[in-house]
């Protein structure tokens, strides 16, 4: 008997919930035409201050996909390359650098059509002579 | 009554096609209501048909091993016991013939669905069709029993098995709404066990069993056994009405007939509200409160009726 008051109850509790929903907007935004607002914080896309990077290797070393990769010809001389497709936003590289270079913007619209697309130089720095 | 109104009262109206409409509306219209509660959009109205359309085009497959010609024929069979059914149940602008226990008729033709489902489950041979089937049958003792007893109420009130009785006793007192509101809800909640909607969708629990007994279904018949469950909740829900409701409205007149649809609409909601509501039962927790809850107060009730 106990249930069955909980059950009753419970369809009191939720209906001020559903009517609510039923006369409100939907939540469905028509979604190219319309973009969703990401919220504060949202981890997308790998972006760098290319003046800040001294090419350390921290964030190379700790990315947990390998999805960072530094190509170091002498100490002013170097290429860190980003491979979009092995990332996963999860955001080790920004929490990682020392120098506040890498970081996450909030951009979450990333669909290519080639392989090639997925590999960003994100800094190519060469030797002032 | 002669060959063309026959036809038309099989064919057109309130027969077949009329059933498929309604049934296509208030399909669109409980997965509308649905979607809106979540606060999703929801498919245009002419979603359903669409479905139909789309899996009557489509190619019949089933499992190797599988006997053809028995899956064939319980869709088939499940689809023409409803239809029948819907034949013997007056829809509110003409009447239908009726004969002493057309109420148990009724009954029988209405819980051939969930026999031939579980058949279903146990003739394709798969892993979730297998459980889905068994678990049909599980639930088919409880609330079949439940159902059968709480609209029973409404026949031991007006004392007789035909519905035309129940009808003109509720015309001659009052709707048996007022009466036996209690009996009307533990019907309801017979219904929705018959039409595996939420919280009693444990033989289609989609998470647990994909679709339950129609996982190895495709094409027609599939959507066959969507037509099947669509009409089957016209005519369950014509049936609630016509036991509890019948009596508001005068036979054989519009206002009648557009009454007796707002009726069913307001049903369909109610089922919606419910499906948006509650979560899936465990199947412990639906014997639970049939065996020990719905069926002991449906016997007080009954008891009830008959001493008053």
């Amino acid at each position: 008997m106990k249930n069955l008051l909980l059950y009753i109850r419970s369809f009191f509790y939720f209906l001020p919930n559903i009517l609510e929903a039923l006369f409100s907007k939907p939540e469905t935004i028509a979604y190219p035409a319309v973009t969703h607002k990401p919220p504060a914080g949202y981890r997308g896309s790998v972006r760098i201050i290319a003046e800040n990077c001294i090419g350390c290797g921290l964030c190379v070393r700790d990315c947990p996909s390998a999805a960072l990769k530094l190509e170091k010809d002498s100490k002013q001389s170097f290429r860190l390359i980003h491979y979009r497709d092995r990332c996963t936003s999860c955001g080790q590289c920004e929490l990682s650098c020392k120098f506040n270079s890498i970081y996450l913007d909030n951009t979450y619209e990333e669909a290519f059509s080639k392989r090639k697309a997925f590999i960003e130089v994100l800094v190519n720095k060469t030797e002032n002579k | 009554m002669n060959l063309f109104n026959i036809f038309i009262r099989i064919f057109i109206f309130p027969g077949f096609l009329f059933m498929l409409i309604l049934a296509l509306f208030l399909h669109w219209l409980d997965r509308k209501l649905i979607a809106r509660f979540q606060g999703r959009v929801g498919p245009p109205w002419y979603q359903p048909l669409a479905d139909l359309v789309k899996l009557f085009a489509k190619e019949d497959i089933l499992p190797s091993g599988t006997n053809q010609y028995f899956a064939a024929i319980l869709p088939l069979i499940s689809f023409a016991s409803v239809l029948t059914a819907s034949f013997y149940l007056p829809i509110a602008i003409q009447s239908a013939p009726s004969f002493q226990g057309d109420f148990i008729v009724l009954m029988f033709l209405l819980s051939m669905p969930s026999l031939m489902y579980f058949l279903a489950g146990w003739v394709t041979q798969g892993v979730y069709s297998i459980i889905g089937g068994n678990r049909s049958l599980l639930q088919y003792f409880s609330y079949e029993v439940l159902f059968l007893l709480a609209m029973s109420g409404t026949a031991i009130a007006s004392g007789s098995w035909a519905l035309t009785d129940i009808r003109l006793t509720q015309i001659k007192e009052s709707p048996f709404i007022f009466p036996q509101i209690i009996g009307f809800f533990l019907s309801l909640a017979g219904l929705i066990g018959k039409l595996k909607r939420e919280p009693f969708d444990i033989p289609k629990a989609k998470s647990e069993v994909i679709a339950g007994a129609l996982t190895e279904f495709s094409g027609k018949k599939l959507a066959l056994w969507y037509l099947t469950i669509q009409l089957q909740t016209v005519v369950g829900l014509s049936f609630l009405i016509h036991c509890f409701f019948s009596g508001l409205w005068q036979m054989n007149t519009i206002i009648g007939f557009f009454i007796f649809l707002l009726f069913l609409i307001i049903l369909q909601c109610a089922l919606s509200a419910i499906s948006a509501i509650y979560a899936r039962l465990r199947i412990d927790q639906l014997i639970h409160l049939n065996w020990h809850i719905f069926i002991p107060l449906t016997l007080l009730h009954n008891i009830y009726i008959l001493l008053k």
